[in-house]
């Protein structure tokens, strides 16, 4: 293989890649916010107790893989969360923000804090949550338009 | 050229291999409209991909169809980083006019 063959070869995967950015990655609002409520129920669930903490993540994992089966029909793939690249420190930065989120209803229910003050802190997993989702895509989308092959 | 693999010359299996490790995993019609190859080619390209270990396919009922879903193996991952190094350092010789 010549150096211009080569060079053709790499500005194949970079036109693949982008043709991926351009037709299949757009994520709509609902989608963000989906994913921001279902970190949210699981996160209140851990807040208000056994009985709803179960009904709660019930709920949340069965809309885990309602989202992930409408990906998949609507897009015609399906991306891992927690795939190397550009998104990882994006991906740690959710899972570090829920970990103190988990921690945080842990005390309010040891503290018998009112049920306001696990709201607010789904509330604000929510709001996270949904910042999080929309950075991913962002990122995601700028390395498959950044190439490089 | 070391690092090379002959099954990634053809373009179209190269670009297949890049898009799928992007992903987790892509539908068979995705793929062949971002590669722009017929069914049959794409069929070939992955039925190629596959027996290599490249490629994973599995089958799965959606929307009342049954549709092919591929995914690229650690071996395929493997082997897509050393062509596209190979391929560099070939670029490296090419003159910047040319680029």
């Amino acid at each position: 293989m010549n150096p211009i063959e080569a060079r053709a070869a790499l500005d194949g995967i970079d036109d693949a890649q982008r043709a991926l950015a351009l037709k299949a990655t757009y994520c709509p609002p609902w989608r963000h916010a989906a994913f921001g409520a279902i970190m949210a129920a699981l996160i209140l669930g851990i807040g208000v107790g056994s009985l709803w903490q179960g009904l709660l993540s019930l709920i949340a994992m069965l809309a885990l893989v309602l989202l992930a089966t409408n990906d998949r029909r609507r897009y015609g793939l399906f991306v891992n969360g927690y795939r190397k690249g550009a998104t990882l420190p994006v991906t740690l930065a959710l899972l570090g923000a829920t970990l103190a989120a988990i921690f945080g209803e842990i005390h309010a229910r040891e503290a018998g804090l009112s049920l306001a003050t696990k709201f607010g802190i789904a509330a604000i997993a929510f709001v996270v949550a949904v910042a999080a989702s929309v950075v991913w895509s962002r990122v995601y989308r700028r390395e498959l338009l950044k190439g490089g092959a | 050229m070391e690092g090379l693999d002959p099954l990634l010359n053809a373009p179209a299996r190269l670009q297949i291999a890049a898009l799928l490790a992007k992903v987790t995993e892509m539908e068979f019609a995705k793929l062949r409209e971002l590669v722009g190859v017929s069914d049959s080619v794409l069929s070939k390209h992955l039925a190629a991909l596959a027996d290599a270990r490249h490629v994973r396919l599995r089958k799965a009922a959606m929307g009342g169809r049954q549709r092919t879903w591929a995914s690229l193996t650690r071996d395929g991952r493997r082997a897509l980083g050393a062509h596209v190094a190979a391929l560099r350092a070939i670029v490296a010789h090419l003159p910047a006019a040319a680029e």
